[in-house]
């Protein structure tokens, strides 16, 4: 009596699990496309947010990641549609307007944005502020370096922002080879040499002259390059235009000798007359 | 008279449904963080924290909505506060007994939040050790401590506006409004001198100072970027915002006093 008595709610729990189990995957509301892109703008969401601003920052940079996740790029081009990085844009700047100090929206905005290619000064300019604003951290002076440098073609920007990254990781060596070959790529030799030397010298100081051997064999090449500039500065006052080969120089007695390459490669001038050497800083 | 009438304050408190709810929700909060740091990519400890003590902060203001909010407003509904007052008891004392017994529930409740924080930040760091970053555990201390101040702030307030209003509903509304406002009342106001002057109504911009002043600026209290990011904060800081919060309690509740002494309990 009793099995019979239970087997009418029986049946009913299994066919109410049956439906919902067929019905979950439809019950979920499609949003518009314009609608599912759709974002605040960052003023408006720091006054509504209240004493709840990181907390809609976690979530704002968490959408995006999600978003990231789960989309593809298109087959054609390999890239997301324009306003769909517009989306990802306003997402992270809302992120970062909330909390200027959250790493992960800056972090990301350099791998999916600007790699891209998408604003990137604008992006970029995003990264160096956030640079400016987590003093401690040296990751993000980095990625605006390199960005200013590799991307917008701005050397002086890029030189500052590799020089913060250097001094706020204690004097990383890779920083400050790499601000110092910025700063030769953007003509200011002298810059990369007086750069540098401080650096080493500063390395003296902590005692940590070994790690930094690398940076004097920079600094000689740097010194080499820029005793050759002068010469071709000099040659070029008199004759009006950049002499062709580094030799010419010598003959001239505009450069007493060819300076020691510290990597055993040569000297060279390029098609524009700017020197360079054949084992490093081509 | 006055620690008879906290102490069953605390307890009419503690005996409120409401509570357990509102902690549980807390520490469900809490034990998703944990869930959820792992989603992040590197700031998770700042993360964790701003969950943390988002939690906190909201749990703390549901117990003035729905506890503090509810005692001194109830009391005069159902008439009870009569079998105090007709003992003999004056009302100033009745009104501090009542303050004093809340701030003393959402003390202990506070403590509790900050307990389950606590544990809550060192199990991810000990998860993820080398993405907790910089957050600060005394700064995340410190900060529950400036949000029971803010709280024990806007409880002084519900307790003057359950005087003035005829319902606990309207209390509460009340009571949220100036939440809200003070929250963003600093934000509203930079935004403001940040826009140019033909962009804004001198009507808006005048309703705005107002607010900024008649308001208390809430957003004083809240230390949750300086905690997850261990930003350094200067002890004048932490002693003006504490000077801030007890001076304006006791101005408010000494109006409150002023009210309820005029008061004409039908």
């Amino acid at each position: 009596m009793l099995a019979r008595g239970l087997i009418m709610p029986l049946l009913a729990t299994c066919c109410g699990v049956a439906l919902y189990l067929y019905a979950l995957p439809l019950a979920t509301v499609v949003k518009p496309q314009y609608e599912e892109q759709f974002a605040l703008p960052a003023t408006v969401l720091r006054v509504v947010t209240g004493q709840f601003k990181e907390i809609s920052a976690d979530i704002s940079f968490l959408n995006a990641l999600t978003w990231l996740g789960g989309t593809q790029t298109q087959p054609d081009t390999n890239r997301y549609l324009p306003q769909q990085y517009q989306w990802l844009h306003q997402t992270f700047e809302n992120a970062i307007t909330l909390d200027p100090y959250f790493m992960d929206p800056y972090y990301l905005m350099n791998s999916a944005l600007i790699w891209d290619r998408y604003k990137v000064a604008e992006v970029n300019r995003l990264i160096a502020k956030g640079a400016d604003t987590r003093t401690w951290d040296a990751l993000l002076p980095f990625f605006a370096g390199f960005n200013y440098y590799y991307f917008l073609n701005n050397g002086d920007q890029s030189f500052y922002y590799l020089k913060q990254a250097s001094k706020r990781s204690g004097g990383n060596p890779f920083y400050d080879s790499l601000a110092s070959r910025v700063a030769y790529k953007a003509d200011k030799t002298e810059l990369a040499i007086m750069y540098l030397e401080e650096q080493i010298r500063e390395a003296e100081l902590k005692g940590l002259k070994a790690s930094v051997a690398h940076l004097e064999r920079r600094l000689e090449l740097l010194k080499g390059i820029r005793e050759i500039e002068v010469a071709v500065e000099s040659y070029r006052k008199l004759f009006g235009s950049s002499p062709k080969t580094v030799n010419e120089l010598t003959t001239l007695s505009l450069l007493p000798s060819i300076p020691k390459e510290p990597n055993g490669g040569s000297y060279y001038l390029d098609p524009t007359g700017k020197v360079r050497s054949t084992k490093d800083l081509k | 008279m006055l620690q008879a009438i906290a102490w069953i304050t605390f307890l009419e408190g503690l005996r409120n449904k409401a509570v357990y709810g509102i902690t549980l929700l807390a520490g469900l909060m809490m034990t998703f963080t944990v869930a959820l740091s792992s989603m992040i990519m590197r700031d998770v400890g700042k993360v964790a924290t701003d969950f943390t003590l988002s939690s906190a902060t909201f749990a703390a203001l549901l117990v003035v909505l729905f506890v503090g909010v509810t005692i001194l407003a109830r009391d005069m509904e159902r008439k009870t506060i009569y079998l105090a007052l007709s003992r003999a008891v004056p009302r100033a004392r009745y009104l501090l007994g009542r303050f004093c017994g809340l701030c003393l529930l959402q003390a202990a409740i506070m403590l509790l939040l900050l307990l389950a924080s606590l544990a809550t930040l060192l199990l991810v760091r000990q998860l993820y050790p080398s993405f907790f970053g910089t957050v600060s555990l005394g700064l995340v201390g410190l900060a529950h401590l400036f949000v029971l101040l803010q709280m024990w702030l806007l409880t002084a307030l519900s307790m003057l506006f359950s005087l003035v209003a005829s319902s606990s509903f309207v209390t509460f509304l009340l009571t949220t409004l100036t939440w809200l406002i003070g929250s963003s009342t600093q934000e509203v106001k930079q935004l403001i001198e940040a826009s140019s002057p033909e962009q804004i109504a001198p009507v808006v911009k005048g309703l705005v100072w107002l607010a900024y002043y008649l308001f208390p600026n809430f957003a004083l209290f809240d230390l949750k970027a300086t905690a997850a990011h261990g930003l350094a904060i200067s002890g004048q800081s932490i002693f003006f915002t504490l000077l801030y919060g007890t001076g304006y309690s006791v101005a408010i509740l000494s109006l409150a006093v002023v009210v309820f002494k005029h008061k004409e309990l039908a």
